[in-house]
Order: structure tokens, then C-alpha cells, then sequence
């Protein structure tokens, strides 16, 4: 029997950081990894360091919402692979889902697929909280508000920023059978978060069962696999021009002054002029942007930059409009100069 | 390829798009001259880039002012000064240094 994880937490919260660092450790060794991102240009699957032979990357729509029957085929697919010998014998398999996602339709899907059954038993729902965001985040996004409620462990991220304690007694408000754990840069042992026994839906506060009760009872739906609903839309952005590491900067100063938190999420691979050679990996949540993080090489043979921005009512072609602009301008300069 | 921008027509999208993220009411067109103009409920604004004997910056021209042009050497500052000229509720909430009145 494979253990089946669900990994989730709001956009931003630090779940690609948190299974990044679980992929390191021995412990995780016998893990298949399946990353479900919002809109059509994934990157999760880039950033998480690890082996590419047991990443799947999920996305064409948001597991909560189109692509659960997607879920179901890829788990069948990934088990049939691993019965065949074609991929190592995992024993665990965790779900990365967007950070936008209802996780109460995919443990339902997980929990009552007939074609599932017998192969696999749902362990649990890690869910991380952003430390700095995280209150702000669970006013404005009921979905925040659900991934925490219905999670087995609680894992509060960033703590190594300056910490709400409130937050903490209101996670435990909100889900008061969870266990509270805290990461820093996503350093905490596997043992902690998996193989802690079935998922138990009757051990859930009254708001969790009555969720997945009314589950059984919802519909499959067309969507756009960008669209989130509540105004909520990723927006893709390839470039191959390289950008001036001076323009990234100004770009994203102007991001945090004028989009506040209805930038929901940025991050992106970016060629520079000055280190073609070496991407940056840039991040944002709402006004906090983390420094660049630079990779040793490209993780691919496409070198063209790739941004994604998953925001609330904001034009999404104004971004590439502005970086262009931004980055001409910078070009411009130095023509001058030199 | 700085050489080949079109400054006319990104600015315009520029503009357009940040209205947009202000959530200001608002159009951008160009005005007879040819400049690009900002039309709120509260003011127009004129918007040009001035390439100046190989100098080259952003000016800014509230029509509710009596000021004269806003320079600024980049895209920021230009757009942060539009922002403050079109909405009211900006302009409130700058900092300022400086001897205050009494009231």
C-alpha cells in the first residue's frame, strides 16, 4: 500500500521550499513527487532540487477545481510504473497542490475513488502558513482559511522573519486537532510530517466533515485553467530578451509600491545581461520579495526568462509592458554611458 | 533593441494598465501635441519623455497645478508622480518634512 500526502498552504506560504529541502533527506528516498501549479507555465517542478524522475508536474488547471480526474489517471499511471519496474519502488507518494487549492475535493477524490482503492491510503494534509503573511492572508482568502482547517500538521513558515504569536493561537482556532510545527527555510524532518497514520475524517472539527460531505454532492465544471474565480488569474511571461539586473530590480520595487496584496504571487527564472549563464530565481508574495537566488546553471535547454503572477483583478500584460519598458530604459543608459 | 522601442505606444500601456492596478477611473490618449494624457475625474495629466542633448527623462504636467513640469530620470518616479497627480487618496497619504500648520 503507497501512502498518498497532500502537501498544500496558500501561494507563497513556502511549500516548494519545504519539499525542496524533504527531498534531500534519506528518509524521503522512496518519494514520488506530483506538483499541480496554477496557469500554464509551471516552474515548481524547476525549483524543487531534486531527481526529475519521480516530479510530475500537473499544469493544466487547479487540482480542486478541473483536473481531479487528471489526479486519478497520473496516480493509476504512476502505480502501473512502479508494479512494471519502470519507475523505483516508491512507497509515498506526496501531492503538491496549488496554492490556491480547495484541498477538501482531492482528499475526497483520493478517499473514495474506486479505482484507487486497495493501492493507496491517504496519510494526511501538511499545510504551511507564511508567518509574515499569514493572518493577512487567512482575512482575505477563504481558501487559506480551509487548507488550515482541514490540516493534520500546520507548518509555520518564515519564522526566521519577525512572527505573529497571534497567529499561532488562531491556527489553533482554526484547527485545533492540527499540530503546530515550525520550519525555517524548510528544515524539518520528514518523520514529522508523513507516515503518521490514515487520514481520519471523523477526528476533523464539525466544519471538516460537513465540507467533505458536501463534497460527494459537487459537480465537474469547464474552467479556464488560469482563472481561479474571486478575480483570481495567473499570468504567464516569456521573455527572451535578457533583462538588466539593475531593470529586475527597479521592476520589482515598482511591483511591491503599486500592487500591494493584490499581487497574490510572483516567481520566475530570469536571464540577466550580467550572468547569462546563471538564472535567478526570484520570489514575491504580496509586498515581501526575497533576494534573487542564483542556480548554477539552467535546469533545461530553453533559456528564455519565465515569470508567473498570480494576482486579484490586475492587468496581466502590464507586467510585461513594464519590465520591457523598465529594461529598454536601462539599455538606453548605458548606450549613453558607453 | 532599445534602439527600436516604441515609447509611444508602450507608455500608453503602461499607463492604461496602471490605472487599472489603482483602480482609478480613468482614459489614456494623447492630447493635439501629441503627448500622452492621463484623463481622471479629478485632472488630466501629460505624460512626455524628453530627450534633452542626450539626456532623456520622464515629465510629468498636472493640469490642476500651477507647478511647472515634474522631471524625473525613470519610469518609477514618473509613475508614482502620476499616481499622486490622479488620485486624491494618494497624494493624502505622502510624507511630509517640513514645517506643519497649526490646525
Amino acid at each position: 500500500m503507497v501512502t498518498v500526502s497532500i502537501l498544500t498552504g496558500f501561494l507563497g506560504s513556502g511549500k516548494t521550499t519545504l519539499l525542496s529541502r524533504l527531498l534531500r533527506h534519506a528518509d524521503m528516498a522512496k518519494t514520488a513527487v506530483i506538483i499541480n501549479e496554477f496557469g500554464t507555465v509551471g516552474l515548481d517542478h524547476i525549483l524543487v532540487e531534486a531527481s526529475d524522475e519521480n516530479i510530475i508536474e500537473l499544469n493544466n488547471g487547479c487540482l480542486c477545481c478541473t483536473i481531479r480526474g487528471d489526479l486519478v489517471l497520473t496516480l493509476l499511471d504512476l502505480l502501473g510504473q512502479r508494479d512494471r519496474g519502470e519507475v523505483m519502488a516508491f512507497e509515498r507518494i506526496v501531492i503538491e497542490t496549488t496554492g490556491l487549492a480547495d484541498p477538501v475535493p482531492i482528499l475526497q477524490a483520493l478517499m473514495t475513488d474506486t479505482a484507487l482503492a486497495g493501492d493507496i491510503e491517504v496519510d494526511g494534509v501538511v499545510t504551511t502558513v507564511d508567518a509574515v503573511t499569514g493572518a493577512a492572508t487567512l482575512d482575505r482568502h477563504p481558501e487559506a482559511v480551509k487548507q488550515a482547517a482541514i490540516a493534520d500538521r500546520i507548518v509555520l513558515t518564515k519564522t526566521d522573519m519577525p512572527e505573529a504569536e497571534d497567529l499561532r493561537a488562531r491556527l489553533s482556532a482554526v484547527s485545533p486537532v492540527a499540530c503546530l510545527l515550525t520550519a525555517i527555510k524548510g528544515d524539518i524532518a520528514p518523520n514529522r510530517l508523513f507516515d503518521n497514520g490514515v487520514f481520519d475524517p471523523s477526528a476533523k472539527p464539525a466544519n471538516v466533515q460537513a465540507w467533505l460531505d458536501a463534497e460527494r454532492h459537487t459537480h465537474d465544471h469547464a474552467h479556464d485553467v488560469n482563472r481561479h474565480g474571486d478575480g483570481i488569474t495567473a499570468h504567464a511571461m516569456v521573455l527572451e530578451t535578457p533583462i538588466h539586473a539593475i531593470a529586475l530590480t527597479l521592476f520589482l520595487e515598482i511591483l511591491a509600491e503599486h500592487c500591494g496584496a493584490d499581487l497574490l504571487r510572483m516567481k520566475g527564472l530570469v536571464k540577466l545581461v550580467e550572468s547569462t549563464d546563471r538564472p535567478a530565481v526570484v520570489h514575491g508574495v504580496q509586498n515581501v520579495f526575497h533576494p534573487p537566488v542564483w542556480l548554477e546553471c539552467w535546469p533545461g535547454e530553453d533559456r528564455n526568462s519565465k515569470l508567473v503572477f498570480i494576482t486579484k483583478d490586475l492587468p496581466g500584460q502590464w507586467f510585461e509592458d513594464l519590465l520591457l519598458a523598465i529594461n529598454a530604459e536601462v539599455a538606453e543608459a548605458h548606450e549613453r554611458q558607453n | 533593441m532599445s534602439k527600436n522601442f516604441d515609447w509611444g505606444q508602450r507608455l500608453e500601456a503602461i499607463l492604461t494598465g496602471a490605472l487599472t492596478t489603482w483602480r482609478i477611473d480613468g482614459r489614456v490618449g494623447r492630447n493635439v501635441s501629441g503627448k500622452c494624457t492621463v484623463e481622471t475625474e479629478r485632472t488630466t495629466i501629460t505624460v512626455a519623455r524628453i530627450t534633452d542633448d542626450g539626456d532623456t527623462y520622464w515629465e510629468v504636467t498636472p493640469s490642476d497645478s500651477d507647478l511647472p513640469p515634474l522631471p524625473f530620470s525613470g519610469i518609477q518616479g514618473m509613475l508614482r508622480a502620476v499616481r499622486e497627480a490622479a488620485d486624491a487618496d494618494e497624494t493624502g497619504k505622502r510624507l511630509v518634512i517640513g514645517p506643519q500648520g497649526d490646525d
